[in-house]
């Protein structure tokens, strides 16, 4: 397997730049606000992004971006909503690290799912990027919520919410960069 | 692992991909599916109007931001849009007296930003396709910046304090408007503070008695009443002059002029000295009007100042004695205030209400700035109550803190929010007009 030492690197700017971009293309708000059209956008713009990078490690890395898209769609879809774009109404920061538990958890589980079978075969061990999804999306999604709601108490404005989920991204940028390289390391 | 797919075949998968989602969403305006319900461009509904300014605000700049702003606004049943057309030095569209005065035809920053093209023109041309009235404002009257090309050649035109300083700085300015307009909480973080005050700019004030102001404001309004086909125009709070303001030479000779060579009192706010120069800045109000009525008689000339008192007070501007001069067709009276009670108490004034007597006058609300978010329940009570109170109508300042990331709510949740407060309003209002 042909990998790039600096893949970790490339894997937490392309994916950042891939939210920052999709954020020119759908709007921030909350739960009710994003439907699956939000999903489908940003889920394939992140996609995009992480395939650029993906295309010289393994072979059909544009199943990546299938993975991506149909994941966000499906959470848009069964009511779970677009995890990865939308803000907590409540600005209590107990409850939004609760809930972002929870729900980054879930949105990890399906992510990690998808992405699991398009991983497959191109890795030994593909089945641990599934709980690995969910305990990043967990942790990472609670802390860019709580995040963003300590920023609210100060400024008042939505963007702190912004602010928070581009934590969030960060976070799993960094976190599921560093497993990939692991994993295609087998 | 084998590479069946040379790689740029899949980076030019991710680029086709990206470049279709692109323009899929570029016709996506993502706010209600509604229509805008009325088309009436004329006052006699109720006004629902939004100032548009280059000040923290890059609708002017950003590609495309008119049109999406004009959607929206239309979207939502906005009916006025109040554009910048003049801000601290420059001119918001092209002028040939700009160029003559200033060596600069219009902002620099819009000239790169949208090169060849004429910013009110798109205003005018897209807000009247979608029935909205667009009445240019001449934001900041007649404050320039200490570097501008205006106060650099031509120093006489610039009025000043006792002692002599030309000064007034942007904070000091800030501060005074606050005072008047609002109570704020002090809430806003730290280092907005600090970014502020390091990107502070040092303000003069043109006088307002100076023949060849005058002249030059004057030929301003008229050059943009002649030129595009706007519903009227607007002037603001800081079309007057600061109370402390008025010791300049000219000033001071025209003075000694008419009160026997006698110089003017030391004391700013001595009673007579006060009113000499806001009858002074009556009679330029009075040449303004007739310059614009002479061009185009049906052409509204709109103000929006704060309340009577403190306009007086602070800026001698005497809008009650311009109202019944019958120099202004519509006010737009700033009642910027964080709570309901006091923006209860200055609707009830009787300068508003004498006024109203004689035009339509509609209020002004801030929808926040970034120091001073305004949520939105706030915003909903203070429409009802200039609807409670029969006045004309609304209008916000300012645009990018009607919904955005700026404001306190989700951008979607404010949209929501205005659409429940002028959707019927607006279904009662074309009923009332089809009738």
């Amino acid at each position: 397997m042909k990998i790039h030492s600096n893949f970790p690197w490339q894997w937490f700017l392309v994916t950042c730049i891939g939210f920052l971009i999709s954020l020119l293309l759908l709007e921030i708000g909350e739960k009710p606000d994003l439907t699956w059209r939000d999903g489908m956008m940003g889920g394939t713009l992140i996609g995009c992004a992480q395939a650029l990078v993906l295309s010289g490690s393994f072979r059909k890395s544009w199943r990546w971006i299938l993975a991506c898209a149909l994941s966000w769609t499906l959470m848009a879809s069964v009511g779970l909503g677009v995890v990865g774009w939308f803000a907590p109404h409540t600005q209590l920061i107990p409850l939004r690290l609760f809930y972002g538990a929870i729900w980054g958890t879930l949105a990890g589980a399906i992510l990690g799912v998808a992405q699991t079978l398009v991983l497959k075969p191109n890795v030994y061990f593909s089945e641990r990027w599934i709980p690995f999804s969910m305990g990043c999306w967990g942790i990472a999604l609670a802390l860019g919520w709580a995040v963003g709601g300590v920023l609210y108490s100060y400024t008042h404005v939505f963007l702190s919410d912004v602010i928070g989920l581009v934590v969030t991204w960060m976070i799993v940028a960094i976190t599921t960069g560093r497993k990939l390289i692991e994993l295609l390391k087998y | 692992m084998n590479r069946k797919h040379p790689a740029y075949f899949n980076y030019l998968l991710c680029l086709g991909l990206t470049i279709s989602l692109t323009l899929f969403s570029l016709g996506y305006v993502p706010i209600s599916h509604s229509q805008p319900i009325t088309s009436n461009t004329s006052a006699a509904t109720e006004v629902r109007g939004v100032w548009l300014t280059n000040v923290a605000s890059g609708v002017l700049f950003m590609p495309g931001g008119i049109s999406r702003a004009i959607k929206q606004l239309a979207t939502l049943n906005f009916n006025t849009l109040y554009p910048v057309v003049w801000n601290r030095g420059h001119t918001f569209y092209p002028s040939d007296l700009a160029n003559q005065v200033m060596g600069k035809k219009q902002e620099p920053l819009l000239t790169v930003t949208h090169p060849g093209n004429d910013v009110l023109e798109q205003f005018i041309t897209q807000g009247h396709d979608h029935g909205l009235r667009v009445i240019p404002w001449f934001e900041y009257g007649l404050i320039v910046p200490a570097k501008s090309t205006i106060a650099k050649n031509h120093p006489d035109w610039l009025t000043y304090t006792l002692p002599v300083s030309k000064n007034l700085s942007s904070a000091q300015l800030t501060q005074d408007l606050i005072q008047g307009n609002q109570s704020l909480h002090n809430y806003f973080p730290q280092a907005i503070k600090f970014l502020r005050r390091k990107s502070e700019i040092q303000h003069l004030w043109l006088n307002p008695f100076h023949p060849q102001v005058q002249e030059f404001i004057t030929d301003l309004i008229v050059e943009v009443v002649t030129n595009y086909d706007v519903d009227g125009i607007q002037l603001d709070d800081h079309f007057g002059m600061p109370v402390a303001m008025g010791y300049d030479p000219f000033t001071v000779k025209l003075y000694q002029q008419e009160h026997q060579g006698r110089n003017p009192p030391n004391n700013p706010r001595n009673a007579e000295w006060m009113r000499w120069r806001a009858d002074k800045i009556s009679y330029f109000m009075a040449k303004i009007f007739q310059a614009v009525k002479a061009v185009k008689p049906d052409v509204v000339v709109s103000l929006s100042p704060n309340p009577q008192n403190f306009s007086y007070q602070n800026y001698l501007q005497d809008w009650l004695t311009w109202v019944q001069w019958g120099l202004v067709d519509e006010l737009v009276l700033q009642v910027y205030r964080n709570d309901l009670g006091s923006f209860n108490r200055e609707l009830s004034n009787p300068a508003v209400q004498f006024a109203r007597s004689r035009i339509p006058v509609s209020i002004g609300i801030s929808s926040g700035t970034m120091v001073n978010p305004m949520g939105m329940e706030l915003i909903q009570q203070q429409v009802t109550s200039a609807r409670e109170g029969n006045f004309s109508g609304v209008s916000f300042f300012y645009w990018e803190s009607l919904w955005s990331y700026l404001t306190p709510e989700a951008p979607s949740r404010r949209r929501q929010g205005f659409q429940n407060l002028f959707e019927l309003e607006s279904t009662l209002g074309s009923e009332r007009n089809s009738q």
